[in-house]
């Protein structure tokens, strides 16, 4: 009879996590669009920035004397002009039409045109319900604990007829959730025209805090440059990561074809839920 | 080459032609009043009786006595009985030649085969080297065991040598074909040797095929790992050519091929997900493992399937003499083992299994597996059955479960099972044969239940193989290997089903499973050309058939534009039985191997394969819940042609032996994948791939010490693998179509093992690990979007990661052997302390680009390691 046993005493570490410095490019200098017109009349905003090298921790560059415009394809122009936060605003207020498709030109300084294809504006989806729901959890810290916390739950009803793709944006006490991996996206595949339930569980509630949620449909286009812009900035470096792209927004300069755009002009339908969690 | 293989054979049959007598004509009568002659009285009777004239050469003719059953004889039959004598007679214009049945000099041969096991537990020895103690004649046992050398008559002193195993000298004399089976004995006082590998050591110079690697699993603990487990997979990145993602990467990469291009088989059965814990360890319990060998480049003609390498894992057959029980617990696993007779002798029985105990994936940081936890278990169970000398039946399973839980109870599970019958039959002294009947199947489940769209997924691909490979031994210089198989594989992509089955709000989904038989036949002759020139010459005909089941849908594209779900054209419905597409190819295997010397060998080698079946992943390491996709409508298989040309040379009296190999690969129909490709529960993948050629080329320098205190190798491999993606549509190239470093591309990768035997009790071991960074994309820039930082990225692996060096140490002290009373002691024991990662280095994984977490709207890089400490751990063994 032959027996072998091993008795091992092993001393763990933790792998690690060690911010270094890399020598990368200084400068790409490429135009960044960020804008989104909604179905909210409001004075819808476009932001126009710089690229800048990854090194560079100075505040990021806006563009400053632009013309920008939105039209729809009913020759409607809306004029935006710059406000003292470098944001451009539209001189008038105006709202994204169901039935209607808007197209963004930017001039710049040097006089390069920027377009973006004609967005149409996604149709409506309300919150139909919104509640704070319960649950337990082991802490990192306390194993041997359990503890509660509150997140919200929304319902709303998937339209059957056509792919939807939505966004959610959460606030608690007015301030917006804002990191990437706070942005919440679903494409409706396997809820398709169903009265659907989404849960929130990262976002934790404290008795007495205010939700706000909103809603807001979108393209395809700008569903796929969001998930792109999620994963690059939560999942690169993980072993469940993808390789590092370029992510392609929907913009292209007119006048020098070669000079790539970065950003995403897009129209979206929003509808906006408030909570309040009441103690028991 | 089939002209070739038809040449021979007309020679063949010409020359067996030749060998016959040709027939009497006459109808004369003998009369023989003796009961019985000798040969030369015979003849001599015969001359006398018979008008013909007898020629003949009395001292030719065999000096036996031949038994008569009557007096009266024609002619014809008292020649046909000198001629099962052994004297062969030609008639021609009334004169009869009288010869021996050979031709005038020729020597008669014979066959001398059988099986090497260990006498300990009857285990069958692969890889054991026969051999003529002159040196002039040696063959290596096959993969069950199994020898078979052809010997002109004679007597013979035959020996078989298997590292750290005798079986003493055997005098044969071969007057007939015979059997002989060797039976080796550990060599007591070696048990301690530390082995690299359990070939003879002049394999290397003799053996044909270039780029073999084989790992001797049960000594290869000498050797530190982490955390003192012992793996397959860590242990073969310290040979030249196969390489590793990272610490946290599944699957290896052999000359610069994917990780799906591997073929990797458990007894005959494909393994679909070869790891647990992510990559960390293999699903190879090294309880339950005899021999794994590692074919790199080179796979003769019937190895088919995959693109770029072999890894042939073979689990032990069970100790056919007594019962044994072995086990072991370290932090990572616990193992058990039970074999035995059940007759002893005859048939025997293996039991392993492995259980995992903590979770090294909880270790990361807490971005990375915040509350994850991942747990495995599985189970090896072989049988065999030795029925005679001539049949051996086996039946050999793996089953295994791996099981990942995150926070908010989503969990996966996943793992491969397999089911191998085979039957081993000795058909002629001369041919060997086996059929194996293989199931295996790979699945994984993934539940979520949090909403939207709580789900439960699942995806499966069962594989149900018949085989028949047969060996047929013409002479210790020629062998011919031949046989088919068939593969039915099934693929079911994915179902999703409401993870709560009263759950109105999320749709079920089922995409069309995929069914295809991948076939082969083969066929390849071993052929000693000269003394000193081998060759190894072969094809496979491979085929697979896409056939639809039920029915299922076709998407169909617009010839022009990419692949998108807005260029299908229209959508085909394809009926049950119908074929999809087939495909058939041809793929050519050569090797050649010329000895200078007896210490020095020059090997060239050439092989192309085809690629039926394709992992679909397009994450930085493969997940275990990506998807295995078959050739079809709108994929190609992947076709590699490798060439190769190596050196070989072992120094005094092959106690050091060296090998530099250069080897160049093309590859062809790669699949690449568009950047933030959607492939889960995708009903038209193919939307998602761009199609890539690759290319890999290289040096591979190999020096080891395989004798003395000190003993260890170096290997070094300089190599570059690359990708081109180029199309007509810019959307699907990448970097302009120029060639770019692959992910698996590491410039210089340098493995240095060194053990040494202090005192009998005290040895050590080190590891050295040196290799280039492997490639990624920095940012050439940022941009904010809605308040966050975006890092920018341009051209795809224009940089690298900082080099990779790790430094592994262990000690190991054995207990005292012998008792003060100057017994042996039954009982042995020995401590092993092991130091992973000495000096601590924190090897990049990756470099992650984010927003500081303390100072917002700065931007930091931060690099991520996965074992970025010294892991030290300390283990007693004993067993008695």
């Amino acid at each position: 009879m032959k027996r072998v046993f091993y008795i091992l005493i092993v001393f763990i570490f933790l792998g690690c996590e060690d911010p270094i410095q890399i020598d990368l490019p200084t400068n790409t200098d490429l135009v960044v669009v960020q804008g989104w017109v909604s179905n909210q009349i409001t004075n819808q905003e476009i932001v126009l920035s710089r690229t800048q090298g990854f090194n560079d921790q100075s505040s990021t560059v806006l563009i400053a004397g632009a013309r920008v415009s939105v039209f729809n394809n009913q020759n409607d122009q809306f004029v935006y002009e710059q406000g003292v936060d470098g944001i451009y605003r539209s001189t008038t207020r105006f709202l994204g039409v169901d039935s209607l498709f808007y197209q963004l030109e930017v001039i710049l300084p040097d006089g390069d045109t920027i377009v973006s294809p004609f967005e149409s504006v996604p149709r409506f989806v309300t919150i139909d319900s919104v509640l704070f729901r319960q649950d337990e959890e082991v802490p990192d810290d306390n194993p041997n604990l359990f503890k509660t916390f509150n997140f919200p739950v929304t319902w709303s009803q998937d339209p059957p007829d056509i792919r939807n793709y939505y966004r959610w944006k959460i606030s608690r006490n007015d301030t917006l959730f804002n990191a990437p991996n706070d942005l919440e996206l679903l494409d409706d595949s396997a809820i398709n025209g169903n009265f659907f339930p989404n849960e929130f569980r990262s976002f934790r509630y404290e008795f007495g805090d205010t939700l706000q949620i909103e809603l807001n449909t979108i393209s395809e286009g700008a569903y796929d440059f969001l998930t792109l812009l999620k994963n690059q900035t939560t999942l690169l470096g993980t072993a469940s990561g993808t390789l590092p792209a370029t992510i392609s927004g929907n913009l292209r300069n007119r006048s020098n074809p070669d000079k790539i755009v970065l950003g995403y002009f897009g129209c979206f339908s929003s509808s906006t839920a408030e909570l309040i969690l009441l103690t028991e | 080459m089939n002209c070739r293989l038809r040449a021979f054979y007309i020679l063949f049959i010409l020359f067996t032609f030749f060998l016959t007598d040709t027939k009497g004509q006459g109808n004369a009568t003998v009369f023989l009043d003796k009961p019985s002659y000798t040969v030369e009285d015979l003849v001599l009777e015969l001359d006398r009786q018979l008008s013909a004239t007898l020629v003949y050469s009395l001292d030719k003719l065999p000096k036996i006595t031949i038994d008569l059953k009557k007096s009266r004889y024609s002619q014809r039959e008292i020649l046909k009985v000198l001629k099962r004598k052994g004297v062969a007679s030609l008639i021609r214009n009334n004169r009869i030649l009288l010869t021996s049945a050979d031709l005038p000099g020729k020597i008669k041969n014979f066959t001398l085969s059988g099986y090497v096991r260990d006498a300990e537990t009857g285990e069958a020895l692969i890889g054991a080297y026969v051999f003529t103690s002159d040196n002039q004649n040696g063959v290596v046992t096959n993969r069950y065991g199994y020898y078979s050398m052809t010997l002109p008559e004679g007597e013979y002193q035959i020996q078989a040598t298997f590292i750290g195993l005798d079986a003493p000298e055997n005098t044969i004399s071969l007057t007939k074909n015979k059997t002989h089976h060797f039976r080796m004995s550990e060599r007591v006082q070696e048990l301690e040797e530390v082995v690299i590998s359990s070939r003879p050591p002049s394999f290397n110079i003799n053996g044909i095929i270039p780029g073999i690697n084989s790992i001797d699993f049960s000594t290869d603990n000498h050797i530190p790992y982490f955390m003192g487990e012992v793996d397959v997979f860590q242990g073969s990145l310290l040979l030249p050519g196969i390489k590793i993602l990272g610490e946290e990467a599944a699957g290896i990469n052999v000359r610069g091929g994917n990780i799906d291009e591997n073929l990797i088989l458990l007894d005959e059965a494909p393994i679909y997900n070869p790891t647990h814990y992510f990559g960390l360890i293999s699903v190879f319990n090294p309880e339950a493992v005899n021999d794994i060998q590692f074919l790199k480049g080179f796979f003769p003609a019937q190895y088919g399937g995959r693109a770029s390498s072999v890894i042939s894992v073979h689990q032990k057959e069970g100790n056919d003499q007594e019962y044994h029980f072995a086990g072991g617990l370290g932090l990572l696993s616990a193992r058990l083992l039970a074999e035995g007779p059940v007759k002893r002798g005859q048939s025997s029985f293996l039991v392993s299994g492995r259980q995992s105990i903590i979770d090294p994936t909880e270790l990361g940081p807490d971005n990375i597996n915040r509350n994850s936890r991942t747990s495995f278990r599985d189970l090896n169970v072989k049988m065999n059955w030795k029925l005679n000398d001539r049949n051996t039946f086996y039946v050999s399973s793996y089953l295994g479960q791996d099981q990942n839980r995150t926070s908010f109870d989503s969990r996966r599970n996943w793992g491969n099972n397999t089911l191998t019958l085979r039957w081993n039959k000795q058909f002629a002294k001369r041919i060997f044969g086996h059929f194996s009947g293989v199931l295996s199947t790979y699945q994984y489940t993934i539940s979520d239940p949090r909403e939207a769209g709580s789900f439960k997924g699942q995806f499966r691909v069962t594989d149900y193989t018949l085989k028949a490979d047969f060996s047929y031994f013409v002479s210790p210089k020629s062998q011919f290997d031949f046989g088919a198989t068939t593969t039915f594989h099934r693929l079911s992509p994915g179902t999703r089903t409401p993870f709560d089955p009263d759950d109105s709000s999320t749709n079920p989904l089922e995409l069309d499973s995929e069914h295809g038989f991948e076939s082969g036949i083969y066929l390849s002759h071993q052929w000693q050309l000269l003394p000193n020139l081998e060759i190894l010459y072969g094809a496979r005909l491979s085929s697979l058939h896409n056939i639809s089941l039920g029915t299922s849908e076709i998407y169909r594209y617009i010839p022009v534009g990419p692949k998108t779900d807005d260029t299908i054209a229209d959508t085909v419905q394809v009926g049950n039985w119908e074929l999809i597409r087939d495909f058939f190819n041809l793929e050519p295997r050569a090797s050649l191997n010329w000895k200078l010397n007896e210490n020095t060998s020059i090997k060239a080698a050439y092989n192309r394969t085809f690629q039926y079946i394709h992992l679909i992943s397009n994450t930085i390491t493969p997940s275990p819940t990506d998807i295995w996709k078959l050739s079809d409508r709108n994929i190609e298989p992947t076709q590699t042609d490798h060439f190769s040309l190596g050196f070989y040379r072992n120094f005094a009296d092959n106690t050091w032996e060296s090998s530099i190999e250069i080897f160049h690969k093309e590859i062809r129909n790669i699949i690449d994948y568009k950047d933030g490709a959607d492939l889960l529960f995708n009903p038209n993948p193919e939307t998602e791939f761009l199609n890539a050629r690759g290319r890999a080329y290289g040096l591979e320098f190999f020096l080891k010490k395989n004798i003395g205190k000190t003993r260890g190798w170096v290997s070094y491999t300089l190599s570059r693998a690359e990708r081109k993606v180029k199309s007509a549509l810019a959307e699907e190239t990448i970097n302009d179509g120029a060639f770019f470093p692959d992910n698996n591309d590491k410039t210089h990768d340098i493995s240095i093992v060194a053990l040494h035997q202090f005192t009998p009790r005290l040895s050590f071991s080190s590891t050295f690990n040196y290799s280039t960074g492997r490639p990624i994309t920095l940012p050439v820039g940022k941009y904010t979007f809605e308040g966050n930082p975006i890092p920018h990225f341009a051209g795809r692996n224009q940089d690298r990661l900082s080099d990779y060096h790790r430094l592994d140490l262990s000690a190991r002290l054995e207990g005292k052997k012998v008792r003060p009373n100057g017994k042996m002691r039954e009982f042995a024991d020995s401590w092993t302390l092991t130091l992973f990662n000495v000096y601590a280095r924190r090897n990049a994984f990756s470099y992650i680009f984010r927003e500081d977490p303390e100072v917002p709207g700065q931007t930091q890089i931060v690099r991520y390691s996965v074992l970025g400490s010294i892991f030290p751990s300390l283990t007693y063994n004993f067993k008695f």
